[in-house]
C-alpha cells in the first residue's frame, strides 16, 4: 500500500483500498477546509455585476434576454425544478452554506437548500473514468498543488446551467469542464477559483473566483433542506398515517418548485 | 390533522406555492405593510412562506409572503416558532407585481416588539 505526505503533495492508498493510520494523521498536513462555509453573497453580486463569461454571440442573445426580463420583473426561475444547481452554479450563486469534510484520499462537499447537492472530490490519485456517466455535479479528482487543491471536474450534464444569477444562465449544452483552484486566503476565507471552458456556449475558457467564509457558530450548522418539500403538504392517508400529498396548484400566477406543470 | 384542517392548509398552500430564487417577480420598491393574524408559517424548503389574515381589510384579506430557506433564515436568528397561528403581527412585504395576493417578506414586528429580518448576505459570528 503507498501512503506518503511530502512537498505539499498528497496521496493514500490507491482508491478503494482501506486507509491506513499514517493517512488519517496525514489529513493534519494538508490546509484545513474542514468546516461550515457561507457564500459571500455581496461579492457575488459585484462579480455577477463585473464579471460577464465571455459567452458566444448566441448565447449572449439569451443571455441579455434573461437579464432584461428580470429587470422587468419577469424572471426565468432556471432553478424551479428543484434539482441540485449543479456545477459550476453551485460554486458561483448559491446563497446556502455548505459544509467540507476531509477525509483519506477524498473532500466532499455538502450543501444545503435542495436536498443532493453534493460534490465527491477523489484526491487518491484516480484519474476520471473513460466514459463517465453524466452527473449535475461531474467526476471531480483533485490533486495539492501547495497549499492549493487543484480539482479538474469533467461529466458534467448538458442541462447544468452556466449561471450569472437565480433567473440568468443557460445550460452548458455539453462537452463542459471545470478547472478549480481552492485555497485558504486566510484563516477563515475559502477562495474557489473557476476555470470554466463550455464550447457549446462560451468563446474562450472563463476564470472567475468566488469566497466562502468559514462560521463554526452553533447557529451555521447546516440545515437539511429537500427542495421537493415545498411542493408538498402533510397529510394523513386512510390508515392514519402521516404522508405528503401534491399541493394544489397556485392560482396566484406564481411558479410551483419541484413538480411537473 | 384532521382532513378538513388538511384541506384548508391546501387551498392556503394554493396561494403560497413557492417561486424559486429570482424574487423581481415582487415589487420590493413599493412594499405593502398591514396589520395581520398568522394563519400559518410554513418553514420549509426551498423557500419559507407565512400566510397571514389582513386584520384591517373588513374583508379578512389573505396574503401568502415568501422568504429565504430554514438555512438562511436559522444564520439570522429564527426559529420554526418565530411565527406561530394566531399572532398578531405587522408585516411588511413586496407585493406580486400580478396583483394576487402574494408577497415577498421584508420585515415583521411581532406582539412584543421585536422586529424580524434576514439577510443573505455574509452574518456576522
Amino acid at each position: 500500500m503507498l501512503s506518503f505526505a511530502a512537498a505539499g503533495l498528497f496521496a493514500v492508498a490507491p482508491s478503494h483500498a482501506q486507509p491506513s493510520a499514517a493517512d488519517w494523521s496525514g489529513l493534519a498536513k494538508l490546509p484545513d477546509f474542514s468546516g461550515v462555509w457561507v457564500p459571500d453573497v455581496a461579492d457575488q453580486r459585484r462579480q455577477e455585476r463585473d464579471g460577464r463569461p465571455p459567452w458566444t454571440p448566441d448565447a449572449q442573445k439569451q443571455i441579455d434576454f434573461l437579464f432584461a426580463e428580470d429587470r422587468a420583473g419577469r424572471p426565468k426561475l432556471i432553478l424551479d425544478h428543484c434539482l441540485p444547481h449543479g456545477m459550476p452554479s453551485w460554486m458561483l450563486i448559491t446563497h446556502n452554506a455548505l459544509e467540507i469534510l476531509a477525509t483519506p484520499g477524498r473532500i466532499t462537499m455538502l450543501g444545503e437548500g435542495d436536498g443532493n447537492r453534493m460534490r465527491r472530490i477523489y484526491t487518491d490519485g484516480r484519474p476520471h473514468p473513460e466514459d463517465p456517466d453524466l452527473t449535475i455535479h461531474g467526476h471531480s479528482i483533485g490533486r495539492w498543488d501547495g497549499d492549493t487543491l487543484v480539482v479538474d471536474t469533467v461529466g458534467i450534464i448538458p442541462q447544468a446551467y452556466v449561471a450569472s444569477s437565480e433567473a440568468v444562465g443557460i445550460p452548458n449544452n455539453g462537452g463542459m469542464q471545470i478547472v478549480e483552484r481552492i485555497r485558504l486566503r486566510d484563516a477563515d476565507t475559502l477562495a474557489v477559483e473557476l476555470t470554466i471552458t463550455a464550447p457549446k456556449v462560451l468563446t474562450d475558457t472563463w476564470t472567475t473566483t468566488r469566497l466562502f467564509v468559514r462560521r463554526r457558530g452553533a447557529q451555521f450548522d447546516i440545515v437539511e433542506g429537500q427542495c421537493v418539500q415545498g411542493a408538498l403538504v402533510e397529510a394523513e392517508d386512510e390508515h392514519g398515517n402521516a404522508i405528503f400529498e401534491r399541493a394544489p396548484l397556485p392560482e396566484d400566477g406564481r411558479v410551483p418548485i419541484g413538480r411537473p406543470q | 390533522m384532521n382532513r378538513w384542517a388538511v384541506i384548508a392548509t391546501s387551498i392556503l398552500l394554493a396561494q403560497a406555492a413557492a417561486a424559486h430564487h429570482s424574487t423581481s417577480m415582487y415589487d420590493k420598491d413599493a412594499p405593502i405593510t398591514i396589520e395581520a393574524e398568522v394563519v400559518e408559517f410554513r418553514w420549509v424548503n426551498p423557500h419559507s412562506y407565512l400566510t397571514v389574515v389582513d386584520t384591517a381589510e373588513a374583508s379578512g384579506k389573505t396574503w401568502s409572503i415568501e422568504m429565504s430557506s430554514p438555512g438562511v433564515l436559522t444564520r439570522s436568528g429564527w426559529t420554526k416558532r418565530t411565527f406561530n397561528p394566531g399572532d398578531k403581527i405587522k408585516v411588511k412585504f413586496g407585493p406580486l407585481r400580478n396583483g394576487k395576493a402574494g408577497g415577498y417578506f421584508l420585515e415583521a414586528t411581532l406582539a412584543d416588539g421585536k422586529v424580524m429580518t434576514y439577510s443573505v448576505e455574509l452574518p456576522t459570528e
